[in-house]
């Protein structure tokens, strides 16, 4: 169903680390209401 | 500096993201054939820029996806962590 590309969809360069959002994607990913809790 | 590698994916990024809007356009206007038309063109751009670039830089996809001719250069780098 899925296939692997060598290459990535959108590069992003983070020149600003911020934790404090980077705590927020990470909690919509894989948080209790976040993609993965979602889709289990 | 943008090397030609990094330009080239950039080339097939920006094709790639006018067929998935317009993948989408067609998904609810089915009919519609300027969108279709449009669609198939970029698809075409897209087939040309993806075989040019795997002649110089390799496969993009493996298991039977793209040839890798001369060598197996599958495992070669850059990987997509280590560029753009």
């Amino acid at each position: 169903m899925w296939i692997y590309e060598k290459k990535l969809q959108y590069p992003v360069r983070i020149k600003k680390p911020d934790a404090r959002m980077a705590k927020c994607v990470i909690t919509q990913y894989g948080g209790p209401d976040g993609e993965l809790a979602a889709s289990l | 500096m943008m090397d030609l590698r990094c330009k080239m994916l950039d080339d097939i990024r920006a094709i790639e993201f006018m067929a998935v809007e317009l993948n989408l356009f067609l998904d609810i206007n089915p009919h519609d054939h300027r969108a279709l038309n449009e669609y198939n063109d970029y698809t075409r751009q897209l087939h040309e820029l993806k075989y040019q670039f795997e002649q110089q830089f390799g496969p993009l996809t493996n298991f039977g996806y793209s040839y890798s001719l001369h060598h197996w250069r599958w495992i070669d780098r850059p990987w997509p962590w280590e560029s753009c």
